[in-house]
């Protein structure tokens, strides 16, 4: 299953991503720098839908921790929403649920 | 038949007692040898006799070639050092040829009877005595061997029959050749089969000629030996024996063009370069095998340099060797404590960095990514936190302020907490890989393995960056976990009511694992962060 990636909104209040499929290192060099220039770009809180994502190896998470801390350096904050029960319990393991979830 | 038989039985003798030898004294001096190459790294001149000596005990340069190579890819010898070792123990080789040359039959016949009377009274009681008569035994059974040949060779010249094969195979400038080649080849020696030829030529069996073109052929034919060993070689192990070719092959293009030239311009057709080293033909194969030697030793001792670039662009170090190597620790930043303990620091870091390969065997991402082998990286981190442990120990020996001598204390924490934790992670691989059931693609193994590996990639680029936010967050990720994880698991189970008993454990053991490399990975933050403060 290959990974997409889809701007869902993008304004000055917020940028929407919705991610689909599995963010592993076979599938994240097609998104990840496309991913970092959105958020780079971006001066608002971020979203990032998960509902359609089925995997998340650490390559996607060390993605999620850039853009966290990138965002996070504006003064916004990064929020991950719609997350399987199975993506949560690996957030929860790595301790990072308290700054993505 | 006598003849024929005479000779075989010398033949036979020779190669026993070269053989005994070579063994018992590789047992003798093996370890003082080895010790002896690992001390000659000072001078040249050490280096020099270390492999002159090892030429002449024994009586083949590859012994050297192997030791040297060993200590070569372990970086206990540079490349230069090694070559000046293997020059010289080639020149040592040529040693056998000049005792053989000389006219002890007499001094041969009482070492025999003394070895006898040594048994006779048994006075090899210890272990290394025993070796020691060994060794002795067979020297004697060597030259008793040499002797045989010699004299059953005698008579051989008169029979009409040899003296007709002779006379055709003369021609065959080409079979003599291979015949020393693949002699070689098969005794692994090529001063003992020109010891060989040097007696069938003593007893007019083979001519000048025909036993210098033998001579030529052993140094082909120990360069096909050693390039034959080399091929189960890679790296830094390789370029030691691709040198010995190099230098075998040489030898045989050089002296035989000198041969060449020198039968060509001669009137008579008569050797003269050895012959103004000596009249005596048997003392002219020796001077010729010594030449052979001395030729490539200073050639390639001239041309060291593009040689040695040569050698590394065609067999560079492997992956694991550079892996297993300290890339920051250097001796001389010694003397500047701050600039040393800064190199350890960095050092540590690389090792670091090497962690999270150990979970990229195991993890989903495997089949996307290079995979080193466990136990490669398992010894290559073993080496280089060695390294560095020396390293540290030899700072904290110099006069060093106080806050500095801490600051070496917390680095040497450090690097025990980060064995501890490549331990933990050996262990945690070791659990999944050698579990009853394949546990691997589990979704409960998959998430500690993936968490373990984002907590490690999180701790690498906090102790780069040296960002105390990092830190802090680091701090949070690797705060205790064990009931959040116990409830994980008990909760899977719970899911998974079919899982076997033994697969239950494994995954147990795992989420321990787990644990502790989180506790570990945290105090390896903490030490960090308290350094951090410190220094500021």
């Amino acid at each position: 299953m290959s990974l997409a990636m889809q701007v869902l909104q993008s304004d000055e209040h917020l940028l929407i991503i919705a991610f689909s499929g599995k963010l592993d290192a076979l599938n994240l060099p097609s998104v990840e720098t496309k991913f970092h220039a959105l958020i780079n770009n971006q001066n608002s809180p971020v979203i990032l839908d998960f509902s359609e994502v089925s995997f998340l190896a650490s390559l996607g998470i060390r993605m999620l921790l850039t853009a966290y801390k990138d965002v996070a350096r504006q003064g916004h904050s990064l929020k991950i929403e719609n997350a399987s029960d199975e993506i949560k319990k690996v957030f929860l393991t790595a301790g990072l649920s308290e700054f993505l979830i | 038949m006598e003849i024929i038989g005479t000779i075989f039985c010398g033949l036979g003798l020779f190669f026993i007692g070269f053989r005994m030898i070579s063994r018992n004294l590789r047992q003798l001096t093996g370890t003082r040898f080895k010790k002896l190459i690992q001390k000659a790294t000072g001078t040249r001149l050490l280096s020099a006799l270390t492999g002159f000596f090892s030429g002449v005990i024994f009586q083949s340069a590859s012994a050297a070639v192997f030791i040297a190579s060993g200590f070569h890819s372990a970086r206990l010898l540079t490349l230069r050092q090694s070559m000046i070792i293997i020059n010289w123990a080639n020149i040592g080789t040529s040693m056998l040829i000049f005792i053989v040359v000389l006219n002890i039959k007499l001094l041969i016949f009482y070492f025999v009877g003394l070895i006898g009377m040594v048994y006779f009274l048994q006075l090899d009681r210890t272990n290394r005595s025993q070796m020691m008569f060994l060794f002795l035994q067979g020297v004697s059974m060597l030259f008793l061997g040499i002797f045989f040949i010699k004299t059953a060779a005698v008579p051989l010249q008169s029979l009409p029959w040899f003296r007709e094969a002779l006379q055709m195979s003369s021609g065959s400038v080409l079979l003599l050749f291979l015949a020393g080649g693949l002699l070689t080849v098969a005794a692994q020696a090529g001063s003992t089969v020109t010891v060989v030829a040097l007696t069938l030529s003593s007893v007019g069996l083979l001519n000048l000629l025909q036993t210098f073109i033998i001579v030529l052929g052993t140094g082909v034919g120990s360069a096909f030996n050693i390039l034959l060993f080399s091929l189960k070689m890679r790296g830094s192990e390789k370029q030691l024996c691709l040198y010995q070719g190099l230098f075998k092959t040489s030898g045989v293009i050089t002296i035989a063009l000198l041969l060449f030239l020198d039968y060509r311009w001669s009137p008579n057709h008569q050797p003269r370069l050895v012959s103004m080293l000596s009249a005596n033909p048997g003392k002219q194969v020796a001077w010729l095998f010594l030449i052979m030697q001395l030729l490539p030793t200073f050639m390639l001792t001239l041309m060291r340099k593009p040689v040695i670039i040569l050698l590394q662009r065609i067999s560079s170090p492997t992956s694991d060797e550079k892996l297993s190597q300290a890339e920051f620790l250097s001796e001389p930043a010694l003397q500047d404590p701050e600039t040393a303990l800064y190199l350890a620091w960095k050092e540590q870091i690389r090792l670091l960095r090497i962690l999270p390969d150990y979970l990229v065997r195991v993890s989903p991402d495997r089949d996307y990514k290079k995979v080193t082998d466990l136990n490669v990286l398992h010894d290559c981190f073993e080496m280089v936190d060695q390294q560095i442990t020396q390293y540290l120990e030899k700072l904290v020996k110099n006069p060093l302020a106080a806050s500095l001598q801490e600051q070496i204390h917390q680095t040497q924490h450090f690097s025990s907490v980060l064995k501890d934790l490549e331990s933990n992670l050996f262990e945690f691989v070791t659990t999944i890989n050698t579990s009853f059931e394949t546990i691997v693609n589990l979704p409960f193994a998959i998430n500690l393995i993936e968490s373990l590996r984002t907590i490690l990639d999180t701790a690498i680029d906090c102790m780069e960056d040296q960002d105390p936010a990092g830190m802090e967050m680091l701090l949070k990720l690797t705060a205790e976990k064990g009931d959040l994880l116990q409830r994980i698991r008990k909760d899977y189970f719970q899911k998974n009511t079919s899982l076997d008993l033994g697969v239950q454990q494994s995954l147990f053991s795992l989420t321990l694992q787990f644990d502790r490399g989180c506790w570990l990975l945290r105090s390896v933050t903490l030490i960090r962060q308290k350094a951090l403060t410190e220094n500021q």
